[in-house]
């Protein structure tokens, strides 16, 4: 579905209002309010250290927040009970960690299907397929996880984090480690991925080379 | 992509250890098991044998030897006595029965046993063709007997003297009359005829043997009217009190009471069965101790794998039921195993020990509980790492460079 910007304001996807983060009982940073529409994305960006997979799993619900809300799909995600933030989560939020974090023994197709096995929703064999086809992943649909290279495994992770057609990607450090060229290719995948997906996308990064392509910012203030 | 695929991912990762585990917990059960099922099999192989039988009366040697020649058929007799023995105690009010028996011929691997029809009733044999026998030189042939020898009812066959493969056969051949139903006692190894055809092969032949149980002048000579043991059951426990002292007092002879007996060569198996049972006893512990810290260290070491399936949206119930589940797998895997190579080996030990006709007892309640031990050991082994796992904030794991 193409989406028109001239056409009536959208509902945001992911919003977030007067989020503070903590660690350890200690206040540990502020995040400007913003929100997130279909298909837009936005780097999540601060000093090093500041923590921004805090912040990224904070926005996932794996992390209660100091103060504030994430709302997702315009529903309270950060208040709900542990229980349906869980499945929400399971349907609602795409997760790519930085290490891939696969499962080992598994198979690549397997490591996708765990997304809606874990969810517990209907499991699609051919649409992981396709998804892992338009990744260039079509050769290794049944090579076990811990035998992909590392960019193998990132994209890998991606393709499970689609699976269940989220409203919301949450990518943490993307392109590390990788060589410009890799993280150029990383970069347009996931910028597809979100386009064509429709999902709103917050990608938590140090990496300046990631601002040409997504030019909105998040920043993270550190606090006290 | 579901739970039993995501378990052998999970235990496929530490294929040896697993196997490893799995194993010393099935040998230290199957020590057990054998165990006991080597000494059940023996135990119901004496009761059964025993057939309520209170006293074995028979010429003076050891009391075991005895109980072993005419009840179990397995030992050589202890000698023969005067047939009046038998007759004074099948008058004794005290006594319910008196069975007579005369030991001493074969056939193939199969004892004959010259008694009365009383015999087939104490075992509670029925015929499974032909009929009873009547006449001298008929016999009755025990199901297993009969199978092994080939022996069908109109099969004429000849006794061999001596119990075992004996070197001169008799010249009048017995002619089979009946097969018996099979008892699972010994009578199903037997050949049965009456006290008269063996005295009258015995007398025939008298002079060409030696022996001072088998010299005959003819066949209705008195000393040829020899038996070699009487199977008494007692009417009433005064028999107990009275009976074995005036046995014990007649010259040449003896009492042997089967209950005391098998109790003692129960007994000296028994110094052996514990010393395994204590050996498996204390290997299980430690087989299922290792187990449970190789459960624990895996879960707590696999938290990574369990907040990323988190984080995907797993209940920390549902998580810690799949781990659970992996557990009893295993355990269970243990139990079956555990259960197949006791019974092999206590299969094994039996078939090494024909002569014994010991029989496994079918698996059943206990192969089950054993099974189900092996998947409560395992429940137990997971469920603690499991919940201590799970409950870790998937956060705090996968939070990796922020940590």
């Amino acid at each position: 579905m193409a989406f028109d910007p001239t056409s009536v304001r959208e509902a945001a996807r992911l919003r977030a209002n007067g989020l503070r983060l903590a660690r350890g009982g200690r206040l540990l940073a502020r995040l400007a309010d913003f929100e997130l529409t279909s298909g837009k994305a936005a780097l999540l960006v601060g000093p090093s250290g500041v923590g921004k997979t805090t912040a990224l799993f904070t926005l996932a619900g794996l992390l209660p927040p100091a103060a504030g809300e994430v709302r997702v799909d315009d529903a309270p995600f950060s208040a709900l009970l542990a229980a349906e933030r869980d499945r929400l989560r399971g349907r609602r939020i795409g997760l790519v960690f930085q290490d891939a974090a696969l499962v080992a023994g598994l198979t690549v197709q397997e490591n996708v299907l765990v997304a809606p096995f874990a969810a517990g929703a209907p499991q699609d064999r051919a649409r992981a397929e396709d998804l892992l086809g338009r990744l260039g992943l079509a050769g290794v649909l049944s090579r076990p996880a811990e035998r992909l290279s590392r960019g193998q495994a990132q994209r890998v992770a991606i393709a499970r984090a689609l699976y269940m057609r989220p409203s919301v990607l949450l990518v943490d450090e993307p392109t590390a480690s990788l060589d410009d060229a890799h993280a150029a290719q990383v970069a347009g995948l996931l910028a597809e991925a979100a386009r064509e997906t429709g999902a709103a996308m917050v990608i938590a990064t140090h990496d300046g080379r990631l601002r040409a392509r997504f030019p909105r910012m998040l920043t993270l203030e550190a606090v006290g | 992509m579901n739970a039993p695929r995501l378990i052998a991912a999970f235990i496929a990762r530490r294929p040896l250890s697993w196997t490893f585990h799995v194993l010393v917990l099935a040998a230290s059960i199957a020590v057990i098991l054998a165990t006991l099922l080597l000494r059940q099999a023996v135990e119901t192989r004496l009761r059964r044998d025993v057939a309520g039988i209170d006293l074995v009366v028979g010429a003076k040697g050891s009391p075991l030897q005895l109980v072993m020649s005419s009840l179990m058929h397995v030992d050589a007799p202890t000698g023969n006595i005067p047939l009046d023995v038998w007759r004074n105690l099948e008058r004794e009010p005290l006594v319910e029965s008196a069975i007579p028996l005369a030991l001493g011929d074969s056939v193939g691997d199969a004892r004959i046993v010259g008694t009365t029809a009383a015999f087939e009733r104490l075992y509670g044999a029925s015929l499974a063709a032909g009929r009873s026998r009547s006449r001298p030189m008929e016999a009755v042939v025990g199901a297993e007997a009969a199978e092994r020898l080939g022996l069908d009812v109109g099969d004429r066959f000849r006794g061999v003297h001596g119990l075992s493969g004996g070197d001169h056969a008799h010249d009048q051949p017995y002619r089979v009359v009946g097969v018996l139903e099979p008892t699972g006692a010994v009578i199903d190894r037997l050949v049965l005829t009456d006290l008269g055809s063996v005295w009258r092969l015995h007398g025939e032949e008298g002079a060409a043997e030696d022996g001072a149980a088998h010299r005959h002048g003819g066949p209705d000579a008195d000393h040829a009217r020899e038996i070699t043991a009487v199977l008494v059951r007692y009417r009433s426990p005064l028999a107990a009190v009275v009976l074995p002292p005036r046995v014990a007092a007649t010259p040449n002879l003896i009492g042997a009471s089967p209950a005391r007996e098998t109790t003692r060569l129960a007994a000296l198996t028994d110094i052996g069965a514990q010393g395994l049972t204590q050996l498996g006893g204390a290997l299980l512990v430690l087989s299922g101790a290792g187990f449970v810290v190789a459960m624990a260290s895996v879960l707590l070491g696999r938290r990574r794998d369990l907040a990323v399936l988190r984080a995907l949206g797993m209940s920390p119930v549902r998580l810690t039921s799949i781990l659970v589940a992996e557990g009893m797998l295993l355990g269970g895997l243990g139990g079956v195993a555990g259960v197949a190579l006791g019974r092999l080996a206590a299969g094994w030990a039996i078939a090494r020990a024909p002569g014994l006709n010991l029989a496994l007892a079918p698996a059943g309640l206990p192969d089950l509980a054993i099974v189900g031990a092996g998947l409560g050991l395992g429940a137990l082994a997971a469920v603690l790492p499991a919940v201590i796992a799970v409950r870790v904030e998937p956060a705090a794991v996968l939070n990796g460079a922020a940590a």
